[in-house]
């Protein structure tokens, strides 16, 4: 991985500048180009690519697809797959037949990542004969979420829960009264802190969110060969986010390239304002990583619109924005993206094993996809679940 | 007869205005005296500065022919001096009791005994409705001040003026709000207290209430004192016209 | 501030029932839901349900005795969840660096100076405490932050975790701690001296002035207990959580202000109760749990809770002007 991403730097280095086309960088013949019709190869060195030239963009996608998970299980556990806890027949009716209660305690309401989670346990949910009988949203408080596991610990009728922790130390104890309780836990994203598999817990299910920020670092290095990057770091502490910094910012650091301008942020929706200072502190830069796209990253991209600047931007996590802002070649150029559907139903699988006896494994990961303007078209309905809307095809005709 | 109070050369100014310029007389122990004066002459300016609200620009108070500093209310009442304010200044969803008392409440050793005192509010409510039933009064103490009529509001404002029991009593407009029939009994009142060696000053627009039970006027106007007069030696229309400024023609 | 309309039996009795007559409703309400929540719900009347109903109370009964008399007081503290943040930060951070006692002073001592803080400037410079504190919120906040270096901050200290958590038998010791400063805030509040002033300088700061109380040093004080009351409760969210996130917290200003007034508090001074405010953050306790039990979210959550303090302050007594609150 990394001895790739040096050579290449090099050869790039000696290209001189006169060079782009197929020598260093973005080469025409990027693996899965589909969708996106001609391309001018980007190889600049030095300077960022312009969006408003015509065709615009290709990645080496398959350079920049780290093989495999780049991160592991947060006990360093290795992954399995997804199809490892894959029901058998006789499994899913007698799932059916017992006709479980199960609850969702997230972390928040706000983005496209709960919304598909919800969806895909519903509709796995339904299928195995699960009732939901309750979903919760604890606006990223710690304090809330620790009330509402502690409640919903009380519900004698309740078999098994769903959770991504919003601060895996600080709700053990409320975590551990869930356990208690004897009710199966399932964790999404991360675990609770000092919690052992199988005693403790039925599963992790993982997006691997290191390997998404690796692929937006590895992007911003086909952008741009050298330079500085304003990197947009979410300041409140949680593992999701923070597996995707060290993920970007490892690529960026490793490269020897790049001088790496951090500027953090509390509130997701307030990132305009912090974007614009870090530009106007920065008017040499070359690029812009943010940790994720709604809404981090589309206020990044408009306080660079806002500057006349045209640096380019890579970000994690796909859905209809980050879509839409690729497919009208706005600064975005391409993201890690998450699968939260494929992820919501291995969830439901894990814990139907979990509530039938079985044995089920400590961490599964799912692999991140990078996602570009090239393979747009292909990607969204295969990670989100339907077609892409007019707002975003109406760029390809 | 001395002086209780002597003003000497009382001047107020608010930034650019002058409220009071230079204002000289005395209150004579025991007496009723009442000030009077048009509208902004300075009436309820100089009854602050001698309550302790306001201090003065410049010039001296002396009480009982010392000079007197009178830095807030409680300076005032250290030196026997109690104000009913215009507008009353009661706590409204405070109890009669707790009103009448209020900054002097009275304590009773607590569960740590002297360290910690709480307040002994049977003991406020059985004084106050001794001292509102020698205004002639009966109302519940431990009720609500803001569920009695402005009549009665003024009694319990009048009350806690004579909680302490004070040598001076100073009304600003005592019977301006009020009925006929709670009027005269604001009258009243004010002779009985006088019976009582208390000395009283009171602000007045109405005339008939100042020759009904005041000795002395004193008539400020436009911030200055135009003159104080024994009310047996003066009649009313030369009364108005000193309040509108005009010097008195002495008097044969 | 007099009233033209005269005095009768029935208005002694309304005004004498009227205190206990709002807690009653109150208290009525408590009731009620949890009836209706018993009925619809076999998880809400049991030993361990009405427990954690009670210590997730804990924490904005502690907050509301601060609050409480600011309020009373005429005054306002939207400071307290940043105060809470700074106070258990700097708390958790000198817990692992020196020990339990001195992080509990530290925790302590940010709290009260912040409220001292919040009072001295809103009363020497005449600037209204909504704005001071809303001033002092942005600062505790981002204070919190860079100390904590945006990390969450760990603490397993046996010690400390004896006195400010876990429990003591079946009763956890946040409750413990709820209880006990209710009865000496609500004491001091009721019976003492400094407690009628607080009262009175709310009411009518004229007659609290103009009878010789020192309402400016009155109100500092009130916000001082404020921000006293957010130093004991960033401890307390220790003692409960294992840890201190400088995001904590977050926006329970306005559940605390909405319990105190829920509780009979009047926003404009003079009028409360320390029973009030607890029974007002109990009333929202037991809503937010019975819906969590019955699977409603916290969208749910929001909107009636909505609906409770409008309700609860429309039932309440108008005052002689006609005007709610």
């Amino acid at each position: 991985m990394t001895k790739q991403t040096n050579r290449r730097a090099f050869l790039r280095g000696i290209g001189a500048a006169g060079l782009g086309i197929g020598l260093a960088g973005c080469s025409g013949d990027g693996g899965s180009g589909s969708g996106g019709g001609t391309a001018t190869a980007d190889g600049s060195t030095g300077t960022s690519s312009g969006d408003g030239e015509s065709g615009g963009v290709q990645f080496d996608l398959d350079a920049i697809d780290p093989e495999g998970l780049v991160g592991q299980g947060p006990y360093g556990e290795e992954a399995a797959a997804p199809e490892s806890v894959a029901l058998s027949d006789s499994e899913a009716s007698n799932v059916q037949s017992e006709g479980f209660n199960v609850e969702i305690v997230f972390h928040y309401k706000g983005d496209t990542w709960v919304r598909l989670q919800r969806e895909a346990i519903k509709k796995r949910a339904s299928d195995l004969g699960m009732n939901i009988t309750g979903i919760h949203y604890p606006d990223f408080s710690a304090q809330k979420q620790s009330n509402i596991l502690e409640t919903v610990a009380q519900k004698d009728n309740v078999d098994g829960v769903f959770s991504i922790p919003v601060d895996t130390a600080a709700t053990t104890d409320a975590y551990q009264a869930v356990l208690d309780a004897g009710k199966e836990l399932v964790f999404m994203d991360n675990v609770a802190e000092g919690f052992q598999h199988p005693s403790d817990y039925a599963g992790l299910v993982a997006a691997d969110n290191r390997g998404m920020g690796t692929i937006g670092g590895r992007m911003m290095t086909e952008l741009v060969d050298s330079g500085k990057i304003i990197f947009l770091e979410f300041d409140v502490p949680f593992y999701v986010v923070d597996e995707r910094e060290t993920g970007a910012k490892q690529v960026l650091q490793e490269s020897g390239n790049y001088e790496v301008e951090t500027y953090g942020f509390t509130d997701p929706g307030k990132v305009l304002q912090v974007a614009q200072d870090a530009l106007t502190s920065n008017p040499d830069a070359a690029g812009l990583w943010a940790p994720w796209v709604d809404a981090p990253g589309a206020q990044a991209i408009q306080a660079i619109r806002q500057a006349g600047t045209d640096i380019p931007v890579t970000s994690c996590d796909l859905g209809e924005r980050s879509a839409v802002l690729m497919a009208e070649r706005s600064a975005l150029k391409g993201v890690g993206s998450q699968q939260p559907y494929a992820q919501g139903l291995t969830e439901v699988d894990v814990m139907a094993k979990a509530l039938l006896g079985k044995e089920t494994p400590p961490y599964i990961g799912l692999p991140s996809p990078p996602v570009a303007r090239q393979n747009l078209l292909e990607m969204y309905p295969e990670v989100l679940k339907e077609e892409p809307p007019e707002t975003v095809t109406k760029h390809f005709k | 007869m001395s002086a209780v109070i002597e003003l000497d050369h009382i001047s107020k100014q608010f930034g650019q205005v002058q409220a009071l310029e230079d204002v000289s007389f005395g209150i004579e122990e025991n007496e009723v005296l009442a000030l009077v004066g048009d509208n902004g002459a300075g009436k309820s300016t100089l009854i602050k500065i001698i309550s302790g609200v306001l201090q003065q620009t410049s010039g001296s108070i002396y009480i009982h022919g010392e000079e007197a500093e009178i830095g807030d209310y409680n300076d005032a009442e250290a030196r026997g001096i109690e104000t009913v304010y215009q507008d009353l200044a009661i706590a409204p969803n405070r109890t009669v009791a707790q009103n009448i008392f209020l900054g002097n409440e009275i304590l009773e050793s607590g569960p740590l005994g002297k360290l910690l005192r709480f307040v002994d509010d049977e003991q406020m409510e059985r004084e106050a409705s001794e001292l509102l039933s020698r205004l002639e009064l009966t109302l519940d103490p431990g009720s609500a001040v803001k569920n009695f009529s402005g009549g009665e509001q003024q009694s319990v404002a009048i009350a806690r003026a004579l909680q302490s029991d004070p040598d001076i009593v100073i009304l600003d407009e005592p019977t301006s709000a009020l009925s006929l029939d709670a009027t005269q009994r604001v009258l009243d009142l004010i002779k009985r207290l006088n019976e009582q060696d208390v000395t009283i000053i009171f602000i007045s627009h109405n005339l008939e209430a100042v020759f009904d039970v005041a000795d002395r006027a004193a008539i400020l106007a436009s911030g200055r004192l135009v003159g104080v007069e024994d009310l047996t030696d003066v009649t009313e229309d030369e009364l108005v016209g000193m309040m509108m400024g005009r010097a008195r023609q002495s008097a044969d | 501030m007099a009233t033209t309309s005269t005095s009768d039996l029935g208005k002694l009795i309304t005004d004498r029932l009227g205190r206990f007559s709002e807690l009653a409703l109150l208290v009525g309400a408590i009731v009620l839901l949890s009836g209706i929540f018993t009925a619809t719900s076999s998880a809400f009347f049991s030993i361990g349900n009405l427990v954690n109903i009670i210590r997730q109370t804990a924490i904005v009964i502690v907050l509301g005795l601060g609050m409480t008399y600011v309020i009373i007081s005429a005054e306002i503290d939207v400071s307290i969840g940043g105060v809470m943040a700074l106070s258990a930060v700097s708390a958790g951070l000198v817990i692992n660096a020196v020990g339990p006692f001195a992080g509990a002073v530290v925790g302590l001592l940010v709290g009260l100076c912040f409220g001292l803080a919040n009072g001295l400037v809103t009363i020497r410079f005449g600037i209204p405490s909504f704005i001071v504190t809303i001033g002092t919120l942005g600062i505790a906040r981002g204070a919190a932050f860079i100390v904590s270096q945006q990390r969450p901050i760990i603490v397993r200290n046996a010690a400390f975790e004896s006195v400010f958590g876990g429990t003591i038998g079946p009763v956890p010791v946040l409750i413990l701690w709820a209880l006990g400063l209710a009865i000496v805030a609500g004491i001091a509040l009721w019976r003492t001296r400094f407690g009628r002033h607080v009262y009175a300088t709310g009411d009518s700061e004229q007659a609290a002035r103009y009878s010789g109380i020192n309402t400016g040093r009155v109100k500092i004080m009130t916000l001082a207990l404020a921000g006293l009351a957010a130093g004991i409760a960033g401890l307390l969210f220790i003692g409960r959580l294992g840890a201190a996130r400088a995001d904590m917290a977050s926006g329970i200003e306005l559940a605390v202000i909405a319990a105190v007034i829920i509780g009979g508090t009047s926003l404009f001074g003079g009028r409360g109760s320390i029973v009030g405010t607890i029974l007002g953050a109990l009333l929202i306790s037991v809503i937010d749990n019975g819906l969590t039990l019955l699977g409603f979210g916290s969208s749910w959550q929001q909107l009636i809770r909505g609906l409770v303090i409008i309700a609860a302050v429309a039932l309440r007594d108008r005052d002689e002007e006609g005007s709610f609150l």
